[in-house]
């Protein structure tokens, strides 16, 4: 079985990243063929512009991903092999961040501010960092609650309630 | 003369209401907190920041924010100097003598400097820009549709040549902000534009989930592993210069504050580029070049004093033409959007008390900045101790609930945590972000001046090349896109060669 080098691993990042990229920009000019109409040369339609940029992005990520082998080599200079589980743990609390984003988006309307952001602190706190239990709990109701009197009675910003009043 | 003396006035008026001024304050102490705290820059702590503004009247709000942004550029200096840690990118160069002169006992005159620097700067700048913006506007009010298309795209050209990544990559971005900024409800026609059948689309993405994923979020996420500091902290005795090091000290205030300020008008992030223009130009004019990198307190007081000078530069082109050429600006600008009030060159004119007061709110922030942040700097400091663990999910809650409380929509933060997901991974692979957000809040202006250009001219595409002020940014545009496409070509063809 072949090892890439950092430099190698790296322009394969670079090029997944930049088609990608390319892929965003094909969705959109399939949308605008499909959806918006074009007008005419001399009086633009809705759908002339968003065209014309979902090309120059395909365009500028292709030229990113002819470029990558040279930023690679220069990037994976800057860093070293033994990053490998430093960036597993990354990713890792990364997921554990847009996973609490996905779950408060959708807990707010149903159980309220404050019992969502308990639990999320107690999860991150608690689950995630793995905190003694005393400050984890003091942590998360002193913001929890804390942060609802804040934002509610003198930010006068309105937030939602859950069951019983919380 | 009269006239502005009198504006000042008024603003100062509007400033000196106990509730303006306490959001001054707030944004002069919150912003040094954001500038002190590593990872977290004046760009994400606006973004996070920004849902509290929407309920304050929109003066009070653009006073709160423009406090963070000159708040993190003091803030940024702090622990650059105690620490060699660049609380925001502008003070990267402060590093170098600041930490050297901190190595020798010598702190306490390091973030006196620094404080004083940045206090002249930012005050001189402020002058600059009061007596800059309003003739600008009414010269920009003979703008047309063609000019300000024209405008726009050199600010983009320009973006990308001042851009630190490589061209391709920034011009990526540009193009990807611009085109979410055509998401929703097309305002000439009225057609939905890639709503994919999501009704919330249709108002487009919103500025404040997509800046607050793509810098808040994001920047969480990249901020793993951050450990608690013990940073020193010298005591308030000790932060007297000498009286050599104030003499050094007064030339390169002078020249980083006009070098920040006219550096601080140019498209992009120019308050970094600043005070590195603002070291080499000290370097350069020194007798002893030889003492930069080992405690030169020149090479304190010239960047400092760039980078709160460019900062205010960079208000100029936002405050006269309503164009945000730098990623800040723009999400200014879109404060002001939702509070009803259209930027551009008649915003001077019909809010005299927002202009004014903002710029009063300058010279109290100014003020307050110098007075607080040396004898507080010990507490500021003190925040670093705070294990990140404990703080990334305080931060987290912050971004949720200021972009859920906006509109109370789910799909909002849906939209940020996709957002933040997004940044996470572009600036992994090393993709600038802020142009996105650029663009984004470009797009609609963009798009609007081209087609009511196409509009007046019946059609004719020319109507682009028959106008002096039109010909001219255009060409500036191009010129500088040529010479940022250099490298890149050379570099190619160096590998060619060596690839032969």
């Amino acid at each position: 079985m072949s090892v890439l080098r950092p430099s190698d691993r790296e322009t394969q990042r670079q090029r997944i990243g930049a088609l990608a990229l390319v892929a965003v920009g094909l969705l959109f000019i399939w949308r605008s063929l499909a959806d918006l109409p074009f007008g005419t040369i001399d009086n633009p339609g809705p759908g002339i512009t968003p065209l014309a940029l979902a090309i120059l992005l395909v365009v500028f990520a292709l030229w990113s991903m002819a470029g990558s082998g040279a930023n690679a080599v220069d990037s994976a200079e800057a860093s070293n092999v033994e990053e490998e589980p430093a960036d597993q743990g990354a990713a890792r609390h990364a997921v554990f961040i847009i996973a609490g984003i996905l779950v408060s988006a959708f807990a707010f309307g149903a159980i309220g501010y404050r019992l969502t952001v308990l639990g999320l602190l107690l999860f991150y706190l608690g689950v995630v960092e793995r905190k003694p239990l005393t400050p984890t709990l003091l942590v998360s109701f002193g913001i929890a609650f804390g942060s609802y009197a804040l934002f509610v009675h003198v930010l006068r910003v309105s937030l939602p309630t859950g069951p019983w009043g919380l | 003369m009269a006239e502005t003396l009198h504006n000042l006035l008024l603003g100062f008026q509007v400033v000196l209401d106990p509730s303006v001024l306490l959001y001054a304050f707030l944004g002069c102490i919150i912003g040094t907190i954001v500038g002190v705290l590593p990872g977290l820059g004046p760009l994400a702590g606006i973004s996070i920041l920004l849902p509290i503004s929407f309920g304050l009247p929109p003066t009070t709000a653009i006073v709160l924010l423009g406090g963070i942004y000159y708040g993190a550029m003091y803030g940024g200096s702090t622990t650059s100097i105690l620490m060699r840690i660049p609380g925001e990118a502008a003070s990267v160069v402060t590093c170098i003598d600041g930490y050297e002169m901190t190595r020798q006992g010598r702190a306490g005159p390091a973030l006196a400097i620094a404080a004083i620097g940045s206090f002249v700067a930012g005050t001189l700048s402020v002058v600059a820009l009061m007596l800059l913006a309003p003739p600008l506007a009414r010269f920009a009010l003979a703008f047309g549709p063609p000019e300000y298309f024209a405008l726009l795209m050199m600010g983009l050209f320009v973006l990308s040549y001042m851009s630190s990544g490589p061209m391709p990559k920034t011009l990526t971005m540009a193009v990807l902000g611009l085109l979410l900024g055509m998401i929703g409800i097309d305002p000439m026609s009225g057609y939905n534009r890639f709503s994919f059948g999501v009704h919330e689309l249709s108002d487009g993405l919103g500025v404040l989930p997509l800046a607050v994923g793509l810098f808040g979020v994001s920047e969480i996420m990249l901020a793993y592993g951050t450990r608690a500091m013990r940073p020193m902290k010298p005591r308030f005795s000790e932060l007297l210069p000498s009286r050599a090091e104030a003499r050094a000290s007064i030339g390169p205030i002078g020249r980083g504050t006009v070098i920040g300020f006219l550096i601080g008008i140019i498209p992009g992030s120019a308050h970094i580029l600043s005070s590195f223009v603002s070291y080499a130009v000290e370097k350069k004019l020194s007798d002893h070049p030889e003492r930069f990198g080992k405690g030169a307190v020149e090479g304190v007081a010239g960047p400092e004093s760039a980078n709160n000078a460019a900062a205010c530069g960079a208000f100029v082109p936002m405050l006269a033409l309503g164009v945000p050429l730098g990623p800040v600006q723009a999400i200014l600008i879109a404060v002001l959007v939702v509070h009803g009030i259209a930027p551009g060159p008649l915003l001077i004119a019909q809010q005299p008390q927002l202009f004014w007061g903002f710029i009063a709110s300058m010279y109290i922030g100014n003020l307050v900045l110098l007075i607080l942040n040396l004898p507080l700097v010990g507490v500021f400091v003190s925040l670093l101790r705070i294990p990140y663990t404990y703080l990334y999910p305080v931060i987290l809650i912050c971004c949720i609930v200021g972009v859920y409380a906006v509109n109370h929509s789910m799909v909002e933060v849906l939209i940020m945590g996709i957002a933040g997901a997004a940044g996470y991974g572009l600036r992994k692979l090393r993709y600038d972000v802020a142009p996105i957000v650029l663009g984004f809040i470009l797009a609609p202006m963009l798009e609007m001046a081209f087609r009511q250009s196409l509009a007046m001219s019946g059609g004719e595409y020319t109507i682009f090349l028959q106008r002096p002020i039109t010909v001219a940014l255009l060409l500036v545009g191009a010129a500088l896109l040529a010479i940022g496409l250099i490298p890149a070509v050379m570099r190619r063809t160096r590998l060619k060669e060596a690839a032969e």
